[in-house]
């Protein structure tokens, strides 16, 4: 058969951000200074094309995890416009929003918080269902079986309790709920970031694993530079409320643009001690979002910061917002290019990857 | 110094001798047990670790969520819980066995010979004391000071650990500062007598990586003014790679491997070590999908006998899984708990 699949074409958005704010006010009774507002998230757009996946990453306090919320309306916007195909969900009822529900989940970072201690696992993963109404109570335990096949558990864990597991485990139970309704766009805030290492590359590769076998759209939600780099197609930096760059991954981590991405690709220490450096070290904190800077709101930290800078708001252009990037694109970069690892390490690395999945065909032949 | 003879025996004697040239070792632990108390039974979180920090180098201990590394810390603190036993070992702080002394004697060393930090800066500063009081509390218990001296020595440590306008936060209480601000505060109050040993138990996990970058370069700083010995704790291979001398990587409770840091990365032996470095996520490189470590940390009331990895280690087998390998030199300065070391003579 001919191949007439035009892989230039256009993919249809999922999802189409424009302009979006939330902005909290604080309490004047309680809080000193009080009675202003957060601009946790201050007008931010970006689109989710089907299929991607697509990182927001920055530090504490950037918005991250309010816009996620904001995504599933888990939490209602202050301006602009958030559509989920072609929809904006900001003007649905509470009603009409439900049936989008089970299109769109979200995992969430604590696995220790997000599960209710006092169900078991089957309650947990059927409730999507029942709440959706989907299926009957056969087809119900059915799916569930197939759900904790999906994230290797096994259909004998379903009587358990979350208490009975470890922090890896309960993360696959977070997955499996989100997945229970059959979503298309899922939502990972930090969904790696409370385990250890070890068991965090188990949930990166079943995430991955996932999305493409049911071709799933991922939004994840990450302080992590390299977990992003590994799992995603595109990247968004943010910075205080603003989204300071947006970039294919590649191409984001060879030429990082905005002086903020920078700053964060040089900070991340490397596990490598041959790669260690004269890092650029930024100064200062993250400025409170209570009372964000003028201009730019990286100048105060900015090693590029010029007069306009203080002034003027940069608009998110090419990919990036800021008004020096092509001159400061220019200058050397941090230097994080792999060095060739040690041929003991190499030979190791590679028998240990081969009695690896030696091990996991024994463990699956019994 | 009357301690040293308990343990003629002690391979890390044969080392020290053997490389007396280094720096003067400041700690010394000598085959560590510790033993929690449960309903269950007792069981051993710590098995027989043995390490030396020596003055001006960093020490890390590297591994995952509980395989004993804030024990060991908390350990040579004499911070354990009450639940917690001592079984045996020795901990020589300076060349006195710590463990031996009173409380009071504990006391005179705690904050002033030795101090630590820890991850979380806002519990453990106190909410309702200003920072300056907390500082000049520590000056005051240990040095023959008046009050005017030690605050005068408080405002020097904030300084020091580069808070602006360090006059003026005296006065501030811990909710005032960003968690960055709180982690100085802390090092200024750890660091505020020049103890001689300087635990830092994951400072900077719960930090921001712009922050975490600053607070490490400043901890590398204060260690090239003082030669104070730091022993680093840490889950992160990154942090390891880039403030490390010396690292001895930790797996349920024993050490599985322990080198110069430039030795365990260029030559990594155990698999554990491995598993742990391929399993990594890397900034610089995309090498595809990740390899795993296979299942979990077993409990500590499901510990198999022999070598503790071997539930999860691809290499082990039978020999492995009954009799627990010694932690051995396999090149000068490197040590690896494995009976298949070096794997591709062993295990190929």
């Amino acid at each position: 058969m001919a191949q007439v699949v035009n892989i230039d074409a256009p993919k249809a958005n999922i999802l189409e951000v424009e302009g979006l704010k939330k902005h909290f006010p604080t309490s004047k009774a309680l809080i000193p200074g009080g009675g202003r507002t957060v601009k946790a998230v201050d007008g931010v757009s970006f689109t989710v094309v089907t299929g991607e996946t697509l990182a927001i990453v920055g530090e504490s306090g950037c918005g991250k995890s309010t816009l996620a919320r904001l995504i599933l309306r888990l939490t209602d916007l202050t301006d602009g416009t958030v559509k989920f195909h072609g929809q904006d969900i900001a003007k649905l009822s509470e009603r009409q929003m439900r049936p989008l529900r089970a299109r769109m989940q979200m995992i969430f970072q604590d696995p220790f918080a997000s599960l209710n201690p006092r169900m078991s696992v089957a309650e947990i993963l059927t409730e999507p269902m029942i709440v959706h109404k989907l299926g009957d109570r056969r087809e119900r335990r059915e799916r569930m079986n197939e759900l904790l096949g999906l994230v290797g558990l096994s259909p004998r864990h379903a009587d358990r309790y979350p208490h009975e597991f470890s922090g890896g485990q309960r993360q696959r139970i977070g997955i499996a709920r989100a997945l229970a309704a059959g979503p298309e766009l899922v939502i990972g805030d930090e969904p790696v970031s409370a385990l250890d290492v070890s068991v965090q590359a188990q949930v990166i590769n079943l995430l991955e694993d996932l999305k493409r076998r049911l071709g799933l759209t991922l939004v994840i939600i990450s302080h992590d530079l390299a977990v992003v780099r590994h799992m995603s197609d595109r990247v968004g930096v943010m910075y205080l409320g603003k989204m300071v760059e947006l970039a294919p991954t590649a191409e984001l981590f060879a030429s990082p643009r905005h002086p903020y991405t920078r700053a964060l690709m040089s900070a991340v220490p490397l596990p490598d001690p041959s790669a260690r450096s004269n890092r650029q070290i930024l100064e200062g904190d993250v400025p409170s979002p209570l009372n964000p800077p003028s201009g730019c709101r990286f100048h105060t930290r900015c090693p590029y910061v010029r007069e306009r800078c203080r002034t003027e708001e940069p608009l998110l252009d090419s990919g990036v917002a800021c008004h020096f990037w092509r001159e400061i694109e220019a200058l050397p970069g941090p230097d994080r290019t792999a060095k060739p690892i040690s041929d003991a390490y190499q030979r190791r690395r590679a028998l240990y990857m081969e009695r690896r999945v030696n091990q996991d065909d024994a463990v699956a032949a019994g | 110094m009357a301690s040293i003879q308990a343990g003629v025996n002690d391979i890390d004697d044969l080392d020290d001798r053997q490389t007396g040239g280094k720096a003067d070792a400041v700690a010394e632990i000598r085959n560590l047990q510790v033993g929690f108390r449960t309903d269950q039974g007792s069981f051993n979180v710590l098995d027989g670790v043995s390490f030396t920090v020596r003055s001006g180098r960093t020490l890390c201990l590297v591994g995952e969520s509980g395989c004993g590394k804030s024990v060991t810390a908390l350990s040579i603190m004499g911070l354990l819980a009450p639940t917690a036993h001592i079984g045996r070992g020795e901990i020589l702080l300076e060349g006195t066995d710590i463990l031996k002394l009173d409380r009071k004697g504990l006391n005179e060393r705690r904050g002033d010979r030795m101090a630590m930090i820890f991850q979380e800066p806002m519990t453990s500063l106190n909410p309702v004391f200003t920072i300056g009081d907390q500082i000049t509390e520590g000056i005051l218990r240990h040095r023959q000071v008046g009050r005017a001296d030690a605050h005068k020595r408080a405002v020097e440590m904030l300084r020091k650990v580069r808070i602006p306008a360090p006059e003026q936060r005296m006065t501030d209480y811990p909710h005032q500062l960003s968690g960055g601000m709180r982690q100085r505060v802390m090092i200024a109050m750890a660091l505020a007598n020049d103890p001689r040993l300087l635990i830092a138990d994951e400072p900077t996990t719960a930090l921001d990586v712009t922050i975490q970058a600053q607070i490490l370069e400043l901890i590398r700083t204060l260690q090239d003014d003082t030669g104070t010995a730091v022993l680093l704790i840490t889950h992160d291979l990154g942090v390891v790679a880039e403030v490390g001398d010396d690292v001895a990587v930790m797996y349920a409770g024993r050490i599985v491997e322990q080198a110069a840091v430039t030795d365990l990365f260029a030559d990594p032996q155990h698999p554990y070590t491995l598993g742990l470095l391929s399993s990594i996520p890397r900034l610089d490189a995309d090498l595809g999908p990740l390899p795993t470590i296979r299942g979990s940390v077993p409990a500590p009331s499901e510990m198999p006998a022999g070598c503790r990895f071997s539930t999860r280690c691809p290499f082990a087998d039978d020999h492995c899984r009954t009799e627990e390998p010694p932690l051995a030199e396999i090149a000068t300065g490197h040590k690896v708990a494995c009976w298949k070391a070096p794997l591709e003579e062993n295990a190929a």
